[in-house]
């Protein structure tokens, strides 16, 4: 029973095209432009990730009388390291999508 | 400030997680809302301008095909639907994954506070076609011990809001046929998942017993610690819809809720076959599941095969094509009858003979 379902069921996998393992399928004229629209969405997700953690920093700060929205205009950080590794971090995080072009891929 | 409340499920591991699935749902919402119906009705245009009807069946739509495929709003569309989906699991498995001993942890407490309800044999092979990356999920329901936590809060992606109180499987569960003489001791959901729409069935049906069955060991897993952590009691067992370790006509009611589609299409007569068997004469059978017509307009048929194709879901275009409640009507059903209650989803019911 068993080893028949698995043929049948591998048959009907090939017959609806799906992509091979591995393999990312173009929409667009050329793969670059998937992976730049690819890259878009992905900085927006990060975008909104920092933008909701900062909103309720914010909040919480005012709200408790810590810190008032000017200063935070005003601040150096004290550990630029740290700060340096995160912004490396989240270039490559946008950036990545672009590695799945194959090299040599011609235009 | 307001926190996202994922009611009956637990929050995803880091505020980040959650506000990465916030954003993949406004993205999605976006892309089927809103961008959708333009590109719905340029497609329209291009079947119009081809001299095809307004509603056509798969071989009409396969000529179509190439054209629409030309458009490049069609294309943008499908990479933003892959990718929202792709990025969606990715960073739901990365954050899961970083604390696996503690997430799986946690399944392992549930089966030792819980015991008796979870129900599977080591032993149980799991058929290749149920081991696909259904709708992209890495490693799919069945090869990750994780998939069930990520499947929810990826399905609320989907479900754009619409499961955080399990709300559309409470729907669903409302929408069932129950037997005439109003006897319901017995209930058995097919296929289902991470029982959303067991524990539904349970809450409305507090005197029967209910049963969720699923091929994938994971999302079972999840099941069990989710109806435990509610107090809801229901037994998840792993098996095959088309061979099921039930007694002959031992359930009242079943559902298979968005199953069928998901299958491929040489097991649908087995699994109907075997749900006939277990019901009990004047029980009743509720299929909730993408329609069945093969008869769509051309952006509908371009949505399908996308899905079946980018989004895997392989057996999905049979089961569109496929005249389900003739079959059911083949096995000994009656009383077979049709609803629409939404627009993605169509209810079939029918009724063992007494």
């Amino acid at each position: 029973m068993n080893a028949k379902h698995d043929e049948l069921s591998r048959e009907q996998v090939e017959r609806a095209g799906l992509p091979a393992p591995g393999e990312e399928p173009h929409f667009l004229p050329h793969p670059v432009m998937d992976r730049l629209l690819e890259a878009v969405i992905v900085l927006g997700g990060e975008l909104w990730i920092e933008r909701d953690r900062r909103r309720a920093l914010e909040s919480l700060l005012r709200s408790k009388g810590l810190v008032a929205p000017e200063e935070i205009e005003t601040h150096a950080e004290a550990d630029s390291e740290a700060r340096k590794q995160e912004l490396t971090t989240l270039v490559t995080r946008l950036l990545d999508p672009l590695r799945a072009m194959r090299a040599g891929s011609a235009f | 400030m307001e926190q996202r409340n994922p009611g009956k499920h637990p929050q995803p591991p880091r505020r980040e997680d959650a506000s990465h699935m916030e954003y993949m749902t406004e993205v999605r919402n976006f892309a089927v809302r809103s961008w959708f119906p333009e590109i719905a009705g340029e497609v329209g245009e291009i079947a119009a301008q081809a001299g095809m009807p307004p509603v056509m069946d798969a071989r009409q739509y396969g000529q179509l095909a190439p054209e629409i495929d030309r458009s490049p709003a069609v294309a943008g569309w499908k990479r933003v639907m892959r990718s929202q989906q792709q990025l969606a699991w990715r960073k739901l498995q990365d954050s899961y994954a970083a604390d696996r001993e503690f997430w799986e942890g946690r399944l392992t407490e549930a089966e030792e506070r819980n015991p008796g309800r979870l129900h599977y044999d080591p032993a149980f092979k799991v058929p290749r076609s149920a081991c696909e990356d259904i709708h992209l999920q890495p490693g799919g329901y069945c090869g990750d011990n994780l998939a069930g936590y990520v499947f929810y809060h990826g399905t609320r992606v989907f479900y754009q809001g619409d499961n955080d109180q399990d709300e559309i499987h409470g729907s669903c569960v409302d929408a069932m046929r129950l037997p005439a003489d109003g006897q319901v001791r017995r209930i058995l959901d097919i296929g289902c998942s991470i029982g959303q729409c067991a524990t539904a069935l349970k809450e409305r049906h507090p005197q029967a017993e209910v049963w969720g069955l699923d091929v994938a060991l994971p999302m079972l897993r999840y099941a069990h610690m989710r109806a435990t952590d509610m107090g809801v009691d229901v037994h998840f067992q792993q098996g095959l819809a088309e061979s099921m370790e039930q007694p002959d006509d031992s359930f009242d009611a079943v559902l298979a809720y968005i199953l069928f589609h998901e299958v491929p299409e040489h097991t649908f007569e087995p699994i109907v076959r075997d749900i006939f068997r277990v019901l009990r004469p004047g029980g009743a059978l509720t299929v909730i599941d993408t329609p069945n017509a093969n008869a769509f307009p051309a952006a509908n048929w371009m949505w399908k095969l996308f899905d079946a194709q980018y989004n895997c879901e392989p057996y999905s275009q049979a089961f569109g094509a496929f005249d389900f409640a003739a079959l059911l009507g083949e096995a000994g059903f009656e009383d077979i009858r049709k609803e629409t209650t939404n627009t993605f989803l169509l209810n079939t019911l029918a009724t063992k003979p007494r």
